[in-house]
């Protein structure tokens, strides 16, 4: 009579044994495929940390060993010249945004205190110019940035800072002269606007001071 | 009856839903295989990009050798002296020549074989007279730059032409290479300043200081005065007629100079 109730019992649980043999068979092989891909993921994402690190570690020693062989050859210290480069965008960003009167005059402020030029220096003298303004029978004073076509200007007088490009023309111990291309950009009253290019002449000094500022605006 | 049904049920539901749990078990283990292998996928591909990358940085990025710097620098700074002699020999021609100083004949002769010493560096279009300022008003001198920069086979150079008072009249730059031994990308730029010195008509410059010059066009609101701006800008019929006159009468007479200094006798 047991044996009968044990082998019906045996019967009825077959299904869910089998299921659970076939799931431990399921967890068992899950659980070495996973340790597997993970392994391989693990390799892969190291290898692609390390060709990374790789490339990195290639360029930075490429440039170091650039940079020396410029500098014995030639005496150009590159990183000096990258940092005169942020400086001379400093100052340009500080002397060529101006939009009207008053910011017009604060970048010449700006050229005088922070740069040390002069009104008859160069700069100040034949470049960025003191702005004319017309004064009417009436008394109404005009000035060049609200009507620039009374002064025989077509174009807005405006100008923001674009952009740069210097060359090294010259390294006299620890001062490095440059001869560099800025442009600027400036907007006319009915909405075009138009590319203004310079090129800018200066001298750094080791101590990152910036001289002999001149300005000569290039034909188109 | 009753209770045979019941276990019958029993039966064939358990089966039924351990079914459905196995089912449901390997249908999200290949699920997890199949995320597992495409993230496996997407490291090697970017293995295999990176790989590439440190190759070309290899390649590309290689240090060059001192020595052969030294021989490109050397090289460059040659063929750029040659060159800025030579616009400063069509100066002279150019100065020469107001002064009635030569033959025309003889200068044309120099000039040609200047041109053709030229091309041995330039291409033809750059292989010209440079800057055309009047030289009764102007004392211009071109210097080539000393070379700070280089790639392994390219020295980027610059040439600046300047007045007797070292104002920039006008400068070019461009790339030599080693091995062709001649200069490309040459764009050439001249200064409202020196721009002011060619093609004269009218008041000669001469009788004005460098500074007044300088001034009377250097200044950043002519500068604004002459962009494009690319809209219209509001000129009168009457100003329009009179820019444009003013404009061909410069462009004819920049052609004229051209001509004269191109050698249109050839």
């Amino acid at each position: 009579m047991a044996k009968k109730k044990s082998s019906s019992f045996l019967q009825k649980a077959a299904p869910v044994l089998l299921c659970v043999v076939i799931l431990v068979v399921f967890i068992v092989i899950r659980t070495v495929v996973v340790g597997i891909f993970n392994n391989r993921t693990a390799s892969v994402v190291a290898r692609v940390q390390e060709l990374t690190n790789q490339i990195e570690s290639t360029t930075v020693n490429t440039q170091v060993a650039q940079s020396t062989v410029k500098e014995t050859v030639t005496g150009l210290d590159t990183v000096r010249v990258a940092t005169d480069d942020e400086l001379a965008a400093k100052m340009f960003e500080e002397i060529l945004n101006w939009s009207d009167q008053a910011s017009y005059e604060s970048c010449r402020e700006a050229a005088k205190t922070n740069y040390g030029m002069t009104e008859d220096g160069s700069f100040l003298g034949t470049f960025m110019v003191e702005a004319l303004e017309i004064t009417s029978d009436d008394g109404t004073t005009y000035n060049m940035f609200d009507n620039p076509e009374m002064f025989g200007v077509q174009a807005g007088v405006n100008s923001s800072y674009a952009g740069m490009k210097s060359h090294v023309v010259r390294i006299d111990g620890t001062n490095y002269s440059y001869l560099t291309e800025v442009a600027m950009l400036t907007k006319a009253p009915n909405g075009g606007s138009g590319t203004m290019n310079a090129v800018f002449s200066y001298t750094v000094d080791g101590d990152g001071k910036i001289t002999n500022v001149e300005a000569f605006g290039l034909q188109q | 009856m009753y209770g045979s049904r019941k276990g019958l049920y029993f039966k064939y539901g358990t089966m039924i839903a351990c079914g459905i749990g196995v089912i449901v078990c390997i249908v999200s283990m290949i699920l997890g295989f199949t995320g597992m292998q495409r993230d496996i996928s997407k490291y090697t591909a970017e293995a295999a990009k990176l790989e590439a990358d440190l190759q070309a940085a290899k390649e590309t990025e290689a240090v060059p050798e001192q020595e052969a710097v030294e021989v490109n620098l050397n090289s460059a700074k040659m063929a750029g002296t040659v060159v800025s002699d030579i616009q400063n020999e069509y100066l002279a021609l150019f100065a020469q020549s107001a002064k009635g100083a030569i033959e025309e004949d003889a200068m044309y002769a120099r000039m040609k074989e200047l041109r053709e010493e030229l091309v041995k560096y330039l291409d033809e279009d750059s292989a010209i007279q440079w800057y055309l300022g009047d030289p009764t008003q102007v004392a211009a001198t071109w210097s080539f730059g000393t070379n700070y920069d280089f790639t392994e086979k390219t020295v980027p150079v610059i040439w600046m032409c300047y007045d007797d008072d070292n104002t920039i009249l006008a400068f070019v730059t461009g790339t030599y290479d080693a091995e062709t031994k001649m200069f490309s990308d040459v764009q050439r730029h001249a200064t409202l300043v020196g721009n002011s010195y060619i093609g004269v008509t009218g008041e000669p410059q001469s009788e004005l200081t460098d500074a007044e010059v300088e001034e009377s066009v250097n200044n950043i609101f002519d500068l604004a005065g002459s962009i494009d701006t690319g809209e219209d800008t509001a000129m009168s019929d009457e100003e329009w007629e009179a820019y444009k006159e003013a404009m061909d009468q410069n462009a004819r007479a920049r052609a004229e100079l051209r001509d004269l200094m191109m050698g249109g006798e050839d």
